[in-house]
């Protein structure tokens, strides 16, 4: 009577240990990142990951094969219009195994989304999980379709520049 | 006896479980990279500037905006009741506790969207709560709030009724008897305070 009620405790215990063990390490083990947040704050403290539209416009009609241009739209936006030679990498699948040979390789790869703001989360994201050689384009495709397909470029040169202040803060405030 | 035994080394081994797990679980609260990209598009943790303006007139004390910009561009200009934390000392021991908080929403703000949205996906990820964004940043801002655009007259009643709030507001924040640049005879008409009801009324 007294052996199969010990034996039975212990089984449990054991499943129980193993199990919950099991669970933690497997739940953390998957898309861990591999930088800190500090560490990735300081690389965005020296903000060298920006690629000016016009340097872009450059790499694209010289063809330099040293860079990638991923466009993180959806597909349907991606196919409506795109930028000469981007490829697709949808961002809600940024992280799927199928996208990884575009993602994970020695070129350089310019992400790139309507405006720069999700190409800079997207950056941040994969950066900080541990893929290399990333930049983003500022301004976006909206910016690209807008400037960078007309003749005379540098005629209605725009800003391009997500943080650069478009008010006079002087005359805000003498409005006052 | 061998039943207590056996007892006391099962709650040992219980123990020894728990003493594991509190560890892997502080880690799990900072995100992995498959929860932060589906955290980024939720997309609530955006504020426009209209809920933002909303709650500054209605002197809301839930929401803490957070200026990251260098401390000379917040001396020169800020939003009212802006705290100061540049960019680069986000993660300072100063800092931290504000940013990492269960009292008040925090928004963060720059000259664009770029910078905020930087810092709110660092503080994201570490597991901080209750940090949100301002849509567009200070241009957004000037843009919508201080220089409101008329809507065209194609466009539906529900323009117009934003257009007469946000020039109520532009009012609030540029002071009394501010005229526009572009005022027409429907300008002179608002008063602050009917113009609070119709935007409480009017937002969804």
């Amino acid at each position: 009577m007294k052996r199969p009620y010990i034996k039975i405790l212990g089984l449990i215990v054991v499943v129980l240990a193993v199990g919950l063990i099991f669970t933690s390490l497997k739940s953390s083990k998957k898309y861990k990142f591999n930088k800190s947040a500090e560490k990735l704050h300081a690389e965005l403290v020296a903000a060298k990951h920006y690629l000016d539209p016009y340097k872009a416009l450059e790499i694209i009609s010289n063809k330099d094969e040293n860079y990638i241009f991923v466009d993180i739209r959806n597909p349907r936006e991606f196919d409506n219009f795109h930028i000469e030679s981007a490829v697709n990498v949808p961002m809600q699948r940024a992280l799927d195994e199928e996208y990884i040979p575009y993602l994970k390789n020695d070129k350089i790869k310019v992400l790139y989304s309507n405006e720069s703001i999700k190409a800079d989360q997207i950056w941040l994201l994969l950066t900080q999980y541990g893929y290399e050689n990333l930049y983003v384009l500022q301004g976006g495709a909206t910016y690209w379709k807008e400037n960078m397909l007309s003749k005379d470029l540098f005629k209605s040169k725009s800003e391009y520049d997500d943080e650069k202040l478009k008010f006079d803060i002087n005359k805000v405030k003498a409005s006052n | 006896m061998r039943i207590r035994f056996v007892l006391s080394i099962v709650l040992v081994c219980l123990g020894l479980v728990a003493a594991i797990l509190p560890q892997t679980k502080n880690s799990s609260m900072e995100l992995d990279a498959q929860q932060l990209l589906n955290e980024i598009q939720l997309e609530n943790y955006v504020i426009s500037v209209d809920e933002m303006a909303n709650a500054l007139i209605n002197n809301d004390p839930e929401y803490q905006l957070i200026d990251l910009r260098p401390e000379a561009d917040f001396k020169a200009y800020s939003l009212p009741g802006s705290l100061n934390i540049p960019f680069d000392s986000l993660f300072s021991e100063t800092w931290v506790p504000y940013i990492d908080q269960i009292a008040r929403k925090n928004v963060f703000y720059s000259n664009g969207t770029t910078l905020a949205s930087e810092a709110w996906m660092l503080t994201k990820q570490k597991g901080y709560k209750n940090n949100y964004i301002l849509n567009g940043g200070l241009n957004n801002w000037f843009a919508t709030i201080i220089e409101p655009k008329e809507p065209a007259s194609t466009d539906g009643e529900e323009a117009f009724f934003q257009y007469e709030a946000r020039l109520g507001m532009k009012q609030f924040f540029t002071g009394a008897g501010a005229v526009s640049s572009s005022s027409s005879k429907q300008v002179k008409k608002p008063v602050p305070r009917k113009k609070k009801k119709m935007v409480a009324g009017g937002c969804s």
